[in-house]
């Protein structure tokens, strides 16, 4: 369990980029973080791996704490972050080399880390690519190896830091249903930050942040429906949750609705 | 699509040279190099640069590529063969006012134009064949024995390698604020001496504000992947001399020699 603990961290004296934060991650789900820009997400990222040690409070990963020097090798293995830049990522000048960075770090030996990678180059698709560059590949391409690079280390959670906002909205999805369906499989927690709203109907949890402040969390049913906290929180509405408003306010249905098909059903049955 | 392939910029290719094991190259290339300043006749050196004109083509690159590898290096080759050409005593062949062409300057001239051309040419060769994880495991193998007199020989070659890998990405990103800063009025190439060194700043504030901002990001993807500095890593990439390789160290061999004992012009 990744558990962030009474979690304070600034970058400037006095000037605190997240503030009392607490939340946990089990093994297996997913939990969304949504919020505007400056509100904290990318801290919490790099907060739960250790790359950021909190100032106030603690990050506990599978009971160890970020700010023990013993476990920061231990908690970097089994926490993955994907970035949202995938060309700021890259080592390697081929695929194959940039996914086997990761398992030489942590003394994987070769013929171990040729299958590996193979396995995970092949469940992303991305196993046509492996021999060549991958600054040719298309942003979505690219992002997929970035994720490659991190699930071949077999973490048990996986922070992924706004890996959709330099994607184009086909790509996005795909690579969205892609990281839902991998992480079903593998028993993985996901900690999914994101400044966009359809992104997190499928999470566990949700977490709204606002300037480095936790303001709600619950289950995408009801925290999708508050327009008013989110606008607050420097995000977006979903059109189904807009119309759905309109609609019920003119007395067409009776019930706000996140899913799309919901909407449509409950239009189709009236 | 492929890119424009420059120094310090990776080839990918099936190339037979891109199958050689690193550490050969590393060695063969650095030979050639410091040999080059051995060579004492024009037909020893165009013997050389007849070499890396093969090795280019062998590499799949283009002839038109490695002269623009020149590039960097243009002013200091300019400057250092005017300069050999006017300001060398000896037998004056030309004079314009008091710039005076000696047969000596013509000579040093032109072997220093050929040191500087075949240095670019045989370092083009190993960079565009040789990826950079390659060229990390190959230096790093080759300098190992300085381990024990406690150099970090790994971290060494890290920082080289990753230095190298953004070159070209700086002279791409140069390139893209180039154009963008000319959209908005830039005039790079107008104006006094100062007012275009002046205009220069445009570009290179970003760039240098870019290149750290990127440096910080791949540091800190690399010590999420679980990078240590200093900690043992084991190697992905195998690396084994073979025949080919004992092939290309023999013509190697035999290019240096003969290009020393080739008639002296």
């Amino acid at each position: 369990m990744i558990h962030f603990k009474d979690v304070s961290f600034a970058y400037k004296e006095g000037k605190w980029a997240v503030r009392h934060i607490n939340f946990t991650v089990n093994k297996g789900e997913f939990v969304s973080i949504i919020g505007g820009n400056g509100s904290g997400k990318s801290t919490i990222a790099r907060l739960s791996d250790g790359l950021l040690l909190p100032q106030e409070g603690s990050v506990f990963v599978d009971e160890m704490d970020s700010r023990a020097k013993k476990d920061e090798f231990l908690i970097k293995e089994k926490v993955g972050i994907v970035f949202q830049n995938p060309d700021n990522q890259f080592v390697g000048t081929t695929v194959e080399e940039d996914i086997a960075f990761g398992l030489e770090n942590i003394g994987v030996e070769r013929m171990e880390a040729k299958a590996k990678i193979e396995q995970i180059s092949s469940l992303l698709g991305i196993d046509k690519y492996l021999h060549g560059s991958p600054s040719y590949l298309s942003g979505g391409e690219k992002q997929k190896v970035a994720i490659a690079s991190v699930l071949v280390m077999q973490p048990d959670y996986l922070v992924m830091d706004e890996i959709t906002a330099l994607l184009d909205p086909v790509s996005r999805k795909e690579v969205l249903n892609l990281v839902h369906s991998i992480v079903e499989n593998k028993n993985i927690g996901v900690l999914y930050i994101t400044h966009i709203t359809e992104e997190v109907i499928k999470s566990d949890r949700v977490l709204v942040l606002h300037k480095g402040e936790k303001i709600k969390e619950g289950v995408p049913a009801v925290i999708l429906q508050d327009m008013k906290l989110l606008n607050s929180a420097g995000v977006a509405s979903l059109p189904s949750v807009i119309i759905s408003e309109e609609l019920r306010k003119h007395g067409i249905i009776n019930a706000s609705f996140v899913d799309e098909e919901d909407l449509v059903g409950s239009l189709c049955s009236n | 699509m492929r890119k424009r392939s420059f120094f310090g910029q990776y080839n990918f290719s099936d190339s037979l040279l891109c199958k050689l094991d690193p550490r050969v190259k590393i060695v063969l290339v650095f030979s050639i190099v410091v040999f080059l300043f051995f060579v004492k006749t024009i037909s020893g050196y165009v013997l050389l640069l007849l070499f890396s004109i093969f090795l280019i083509l062998l590499a799949k690159s283009k002839i038109s590529d490695v002269f623009h590898s020149l590039a960097p290096i243009l002013f200091l080759l300019l400057f250092t063969v005017l300069f050999q050409l006017f300001f060398t005593p000896g037998k004056v062949v030309y004079s314009f006012f008091f710039l005076k062409v000696t047969s000596e300057g013509i000579y040093l001239a032109t072997y220093i134009a050929m040191r500087l051309m075949l240095l670019s040419f045989f370092t083009f060769v190993l960079t565009a064949t040789t990826s950079n994880i390659e060229l990390t495991d190959g230096f790093e193998s080759v300098i190992s024995p300085l381990k024990i007199v406690r150099v970090p020989t790994e971290d060494v070659a890290l920082m080289i390698s990753i230095a190298m890998r953004f070159v070209p990405v700086l002279f791409e990103e140069a390139t893209r604020i180039m154009k963008a800063q000319t959209s908005r009025g830039v005039l790079f190439n107008k104006g006094s001496l100062m007012q275009r060194a002046r205009s220069f700043l445009p570009l290179l504030l970003p760039l240098l504000l870019n290149a750290f901002n990127r440096a910080d990001q791949l540091a800190i993807a690399m010590e999420a992947r679980g990078f240590v500095v200093g900690k043992a890593r084991t190697k992905y990439r195998e690396m084994r001399i073979r025949k080919i390789d004992l092939f290309f160290i023999f013509l190697f061999i035999l290019i240096m020699a003969a290009s020393i004992m080739v008639k002296r012009i």
